[in-house]
């Protein structure tokens, strides 16, 4: 597929739009690069997937490079790495089953023929990011009325063996629950073709129940690794074009840097719960094509 | 094979050093005396 100059100019306007609200919300942005890509731009699902994963790379660069990151704060990720790595080639090599697949095959829904690569992956993001979207202003609501934040700690739960985390106070993890996480992470990642972030951060604080200071500057390191695995395993499944990931890398760091400006003027708790409604938009969107693509001949 | 692999390190080459090249940038606009800030919860300029 190869893209002329008037596209580029669209993917990188696209770019630019969801790099503004990723740069107003501090967090969040990457997962909209794919849906806005397929459904708006017309890009090609697994084309739409690799340039996502692979300009994450990008911010998540420029984040960790702006931290200071202590040896200690690696031996989390690392612990989960497997898990990720597992994860993340099985999300890859999925992806590039359904898409062989429907080369193939026809995938039938209410006697429709629809394309199952474009299906699957829209199908998985309307169900993610309605459920975290949907957690996220649940959650912003119970922090106006004052009432404490929900954790379901799988930190308890004992699984040996087990792993300490003098970096997080006095935490103490099993190891085969962290790789998990880190499996279902990396899948979703490799998978959806985003960052992972908008999993790993409130994974990391509501289920493992890391203190969220301490939680945003591991998701950095995972996010990176991430992006670095996902790279990998898309480039070499061919799902990566480059001009494209230039696009959106420019037009991702304007966007960036003038959504940060706007966000600073708005609360902390504003943020969370227009973050939680946009992820919901979102999922409305995607659901509303699904429902196109499965009704229309 | 030689050339994929080539192709995969130039995917993983160029959001690394355009990742590079902007913070660099973002750095001399703001004029830190300590680029790499501990105490920021957020870095404010640039996210995932």
């Amino acid at each position: 597929m190869s893209l002329t100059l008037l596209q580029l100019t669209w993917v990188a306007a696209a770019g630019a739009g969801v790099g503004f609200l990723s740069g107003m919300f501090g967090l969040g942005g990457g997962f909209l690069i794919v849906p806005v890509l397929h459904i708006a731009l017309g890009v090609r699902m697994e084309l739409a997937v690799g340039a996502g994963a692979c300009q994450v790379l990008g911010p998540a660069t420029t984040s960790l490079l702006a931290r200071k990151v202590e040896r200690s704060r690696l031996r989390f990720p690392l612990t989960i790495l497997g898990g990720m790595l597992i994860g993340v080639f099985s999300g890859v090599w999925c992806l590039g089953w359904i898409r062989d697949f429907g080369r193939k095959n026809e995938l039938r829904i209410f006697g429709k023929t629809v394309p199952p690569i474009d299906f699957t992956v829209l199908g998985v993001y309307f169900l993610l990011l309605l459920s975290v979207g949907l957690f996220a202003v649940w959650e912003s609501h119970n922090a106006v009325q004052g009432k404490p934040s929900h954790r379901f700690s799988l930190a308890s739960w004992r699984i040996p063996p087990y792993a300490s985390f003098p970096e997080f106070g006095e935490t103490r993890a099993s190891i085969p629950l962290l790789t998990w996480f880190g499996l279902v992470v990396g899948f979703l990642s490799g998978f959806l073709g985003m960052s992972g972030g908008l999993i790993v951060l409130p994974g990391l604080i509501y289920l493992l129940g890391i203190p969220t200071q301490d939680a945003v500057k591991s998701s950095l390191i995972i996010v990176w690794i991430i992006a670095v695995q996902n790279t990998v395993a898309h480039a070499w499944q061919n799902h990566i074009d480059l001009w494209l990931v230039m696009a959106l890398l420019i037009g991702g760091t304007i966007g960036a840097r003038l959504g940060s400006e706007f966000g600073l003027k708005l609360a902390a708790r504003q943020l969370r719960r227009r973050f939680g409604w946009l992820l919901i938009v979102t999922a409305v969107l995607i659901g509303a094509r699904l429902a196109v693509m499965i009704v229309e001949e | 094979m030689f050339f994929r692999l080539l192709f995969v390190v130039a995917c993983l080459l160029l959001p690394i050093l355009w990742g590079g090249l902007v913070n660099r940038v973002y750095n001399a606009w703001s004029h830190r005396a300590d680029p790499k800030s501990e105490d920021d919860a957020f870095f404010p300029d640039y996210q995932i």
